[in-house]
């Protein structure tokens, strides 16, 4: 019996010292609320317009229904260096601040077309309520000339998580 | 007492270990990703500084890519081609009673059939051989400087020429220039008498 206490009490030690070293675990609890269930998370694109459209006519930008997806069409890059730039408004609605943990560019399909952000750099932090305004840039690479008519796929994912 | 003591070591155990679960739970769903997506497409590259164009057939009852104001029967044609973005035209003379010169206007045609604009359009024109010096007033001019897809543009060339026999060779070269994918490129008219 002395040896099933000392089990069970190496395990309860055991998973105290995780819990306390996650630190992160205490502070989110105690500024989210989540116990109580009043904290909410809410990073939502507010506004996506078309900004300069240079040797190119025609784009087009919108946001979906759940405000988690701008959506472009870049329909005749006409030359390289052509371009057209996005601005892009994201908006902390939630009541938690939230942190942005990394930009993820997934494969674009054509090497011959690239795409750039300014005015937005990982781990900056998006308070409640606040928003950031940042430009997104789909350009026919000034350096080639041999980019597909098919087009190419563009696909970027910001992601967000709480900050403490 | 030992039971009693080890089944409330289980229950702090189990309520912790459900209070973790729940806990990272929680935290895992406070994540959130903005994601933008889109398609980009780009159209034909036209590389070099040859203007992409549809030569036309502006004489359609004698085959040939150029019209003129003034013919003279001292002079016949030889040649006319275009190749990449040039139209070539010879002329050669022939015996006939002609004094003086003469100021003639060579027009020919193409058609935009890209989908881009071809804009900015300039007009040069050159002497580039004056055998005997038989040549003289050579210009050159279009009939629009903008020339949307689908469209036509005439070009002409204006130049005075003597074409009495021993006249050696001659050559007037027309340069039009377009504002086209964001450079410059050109088509040429060129006129020459043997």
């Amino acid at each position: 019996m002395k040896r099933i206490k000392k089990i069970i009490l190496c395990l309860t030690i055991l998973l105290l010292s995780s819990g306390i070293s996650y630190a992160i675990f205490t502070d989110a609890i105690s500024i989210n609320g989540t116990a109580s269930g009043v904290g909410t998370f809410a990073i939502n694109v507010t506004s996506v317009t078309v900004g300069e459209q240079i040797g190119n006519v025609g784009s087009t930008a919108s946001i979906s229904s759940d405000k988690k997806t701008v959506t472009v069409d870049v329909p005749a890059l006409q030359y390289p260096g052509a371009y057209t730039t996005f601005l892009v408004t994201i908006k902390n609605e939630g009541t938690i601040n939230a942190k942005l943990i990394d930009i993820v560019e997934n494969s674009m399909g054509d090497d011959n077309i690239g795409v750039s952000y300014s005015n937005i750099t990982k781990n900056s932090i998006l308070t409640v309520n606040d928003s950031i305004t940042f430009t997104v840039k789909v350009e026919w690479k000034a350096s080639s000339t041999a980019a597909s008519k098919e087009g190419a796929s563009i696909d970027i994912d910001f992601m967000y998580e709480q900050s403490v | 007492m030992k039971n009693t003591r080890l089944l409330v070591f289980n229950i702090i155990n189990i309520v912790f270990l459900v209070y973790s679960i729940c806990l990272s739970t929680g935290y895992a769903l406070f994540s959130d990703k903005i994601n933008f997506y889109g398609v980009a497409r780009t159209v034909e590259y036209y590389a070099g500084s040859n203007l992409p164009v549809t030569p036309l057939v502006v004489d359609t009852a004698n085959n040939r890519y150029y019209t003129y104001s003034t013919k003279k029967s001292c002079e016949t044609l030889t040649s006319n081609a275009w190749s990449d973005s040039t139209i070539d035209v010879v002329h050669t003379r022939n015996w006939c009673f002609l004094s003086g010169s003469e100021t003639v206007t060579y027009t020919a045609s193409f058609r935009n059939d890209t989908v881009l604009t071809m804009s900015d359009g300039v007009a040069t024109a050159t002497i580039t051989e004056n055998g005997n010096n038989k040549m003289s007033n050579v210009s050159a001019s279009m009939s629009k400087t903008t020339v949307l897809p689908g469209e036509t543009v005439e070009l002409y060339l204006v130049l005075t020429i003597n074409l009495t026999l021993s006249g050696g060779t001659q050559t007037a070269r027309g340069s039009y220039a377009f504002n086209f994918q964001n450079s410059t490129k050109y088509v040429y008219f060129t006129m020459s008498f043997k």
